[in-house]
């Protein structure tokens, strides 16, 4: 599993780890690591294990945002590596996410 | 038994010799007590019959010489005399260990000589014992020494100054079963783990050196808390004895200091503290490490959100258990006592309250505070500005290598691995792989998907497009009969270190139309622009289907 989402025991808060590639070819596993969980959750995307990152993955966080309702959606993006950041930066994402 | 006789007169002497040899006893024989102390120190007998009265130097002296020389080791001396003076009998007993009054009676003198072998034996039994105790104390001071160098070496590692964490750890004899353990993380981030062992002294503190090493090795690799407690549990599985385990949290706080993430097994309640009050207690929800297999073992953690008048205390047991002389404890009504009416450091209040409450320390005692007020120290770009000039001096070569896909490879699942393995050896690379990788990726994708394949994102816009696109994509490769990407890699041997990739590809090849990010929420179009924004050099050449793009290194 390349990809693995846990929600906390009240389902109120769901990391989701993303190890290796994080990119087109991980299109659906993305999908359903947030689909299924509640919406009004406080959502992590933790990248310490990513190893690289494309323009879809962004395109897939986008999405991920638009489904969690938004401007309302909590979704933070924890353990970028500096490169990781950079790229965030570069598509400034760190208007529409919170990145550390 | 050797037996030295000292007598001057004849007769007694040949006497004694020869009722001593019949019970089968060695005797050496000395004519006064100058003569005695001589053969005393040749033949080192197991019991000395002495004569009181005699030429050149009485027995008197002579006995007192004798225990002189000899310290700690029981010579047994019996005085012959023919003095019935009291005075003299007891004077005698002053230096030597016994008397018999002359004429000699053999039936006492035989008794007299046989308890007397009795105690010496005794005695040297008891000798040899302290002998073996003293060989063994020593043994056991070096061992400990050399543990205790072992464990101070496995925790010498610890990062002290991390900006907001402080940490205390007191041993209540030579060795701790406390553990406290801090790794910050090049991102201004920090692990921790506090945690006590079952026992005090050397048997609990062994433990920690398999839990240093891990907790190092995994922080190094920026494991997540989850991943280090179910490894640190199944290392101490396999390295406790059934009857031992260990009480331990772990966590992870960001650089921010906003957001903390831990696992708590079996230490008493932490608390999150806002000013002088404890807003909430964080509970122990684990069994301890060390407990559990791997297949029961819970590795949950628990998330809090934190806010800059925030501040942390973890501790062990020691503190809440520490009791006074009237068997009172200090408990976690001590501690929340503390947190309402410390300034300044809770960490420092709390060590005076406990050692006021008993100074004469029962249990090991650790504690943690994190003040989120600090934030953490991302290891900056500063380091890298001194980097940036070696790199001429040693006089990296240039680079150039070319990879070409055919159908065949370009079917496969991850056709850019060979290329990112290959760039991230290359030490100029390694700093921002992923800025580079991404660049590449961009660039192959394009070729592949407008170019071999002839593809277009506009139905990236549509409803569920996104994927529609990719599954299109995928059956298009799968059918795909020729057609070719080829890319070429070159890294310059100047400064500024650059590298040059350059795509082309078999197909149309399509100019893009905006090369300008745009603060939009569509989920496309971001991949090329992005590409834009990071390389120095990004020019299309449509007639031949070609691209080439100049990234910075060490920018």
């Amino acid at each position: 599993m390349t990809i693995e989402s846990r929600a906390s025991s009240d389902g109120r808060k769901v990391t989701i780890d993303i190890r290796g590639r994080f990119d087109f070819s991980q299109i659906s596993q993305f999908r359903s690591s947030y689909e299924s969980k509640n919406k009004d959750a406080e959502f992590v995307v933790d990248l310490r294990q990513t190893e690289h990152i494309d323009s879809s993955a962004l395109g897939m966080l986008l999405n991920m945002r638009t489904f969690l309702g938004g401007d309302t959606a909590q979704i933070s993006i924890v353990n970028c590596s500096p490169g990781i950041k950079k790229i965030f930066e570069i598509s400034r994402f760190d208007k529409k996410f919170s990145i550390s | 038994m050797e037996i030295l006789i000292a007598e001057d007169e004849e007769f007694c002497r040949q006497l004694l010799v020869m009722e001593l040899e019949d019970f089968g006893h060695v005797c050496h024989v000395a004519e006064n007590g100058a003569q005695a102390l001589e053969i005393w120190r040749d033949t080192k007998p197991d019991l000395i019959l002495m004569d009181m009265l005699m030429p050149v130097m009485d027995g008197y002296t002579a006995a007192r010489a004798i225990k002189e020389e000899q310290p700690g080791e029981h010579v047994p001396i019996i005085f012959l005399t023919a003095l019935s003076d009291e005075e003299e009998l007891v004077q005698s007993l002053e230096v030597g260990d016994d008397f018999l009054v002359k004429p000699i009676n053999f039936n006492i003198l035989r008794a007299k000589i046989q308890a007397h072998e009795r105690t010496l034996n005794l005695n040297r039994q008891v000798l040899m014992q302290n002998k073996e105790l003293e060989y063994f104390r020593s043994r056991v001071h070096s061992e400990y020494d050399m543990t205790r160098h072992l464990m101070e070496a496995a925790q010498k590692a610890n990062a002290t100054d991390v900006p907001g964490i402080d940490m205390h750890c007191t041993a209540a004899s030579f060795f701790s079963g406390d553990l406290v353990l801090l790794q910050d993380k090049w991102d201004g981030g920090a692990y921790f783990l506090i945690g006590d062992f079952t026992g005090h002294g050397l048997t609990a503190s062994i433990g920690s050196i398999p839990v240093t090493q891990a907790f190092r090795t995994m922080s190094r690799r920026n494991l997540s808390v989850g991943e280090i407690v179910r490894e640190l549990n199944q290392i101490l599985k396999r390295f406790l004895p059934g009857s031992m385990f260990f009480c331990a949290t772990v966590g992870e706080i960001n650089q921010a200091r906003n957001r903390i993430e831990i696992w708590c097994g079996g230490l008493p309640d932490a608390f999150l503290i806002e000013g002088n009050e404890v807003r909430r207690s964080i509970k122990s929800t684990h069994m301890p490490l060390g407990i559990m297999g791997d297949d029961e073992f819970e590795a949950d953690t628990e998330i809090l959100s934190l806010n800059g008048d925030n501040r942390l205390l973890f501790y062990t047991d020691g503190v809440t258990e520490c009791s006074n002389a009237d068997g009172e404890m200090f408990g976690e009504e001590g501690v929340i006592s503390v947190v309402q009416h410390s300034q300044g450091r809770i960490l420092d209040a709390m060590l005076q309250a406990v050692y006021e409450f008993n100074s004469d320390l029962q249990d090991d005692l650790s504690l943690i505070e994190i003040t989120c007020m600090e934030k953490g120290i991302a290891a900056d770009d500063g380091e890298e500005v001194d980097n940036i000039n070696p790199l001429v001096d040693i006089g990296l070569p240039s680079v150039s290598l070319e990879f070409s896909w055919w159908p065949t490879q370009l079917r496969t699942s991850d056709p850019l691995m060979i290329v990112r393995q290959w760039l991230s050896q290359h030490m100029a690379i390694r700093p921002e792989k992923e800025v580079v990788f991404m660049v590449i990726a961009e660039l192959f994708n394009n070729a592949v998907d407008h170019g071999v394949l002839n593809l277009f994102s506009d139905v990236k816009s549509e409803e569920g497009g996104f994927e529609k696109y990719y599954k299109n994509r995928q059956r298009l490769l799968q059918d795909l009969k020729d057609g070719w990407v080829r890319m070429e890699l070159t890294i310059s041997s100047q400064l500024p270190m650059s590298l040059c990739v350059e795509v082309s590809d078999s197909g149309q090849g399509i100019s893009p139309l905006n090369l300008d990010l745009e603060d939009s929420d569509d989920a496309f179009g971001r991949g090329l622009p992005m590409v834009k924004a990071i390389c120095r050099e990004l020019k299309f050449n449509t007639g031949d289907h070609h691209v080439r793009a100049v990234i910075d290194l060490n920018s």
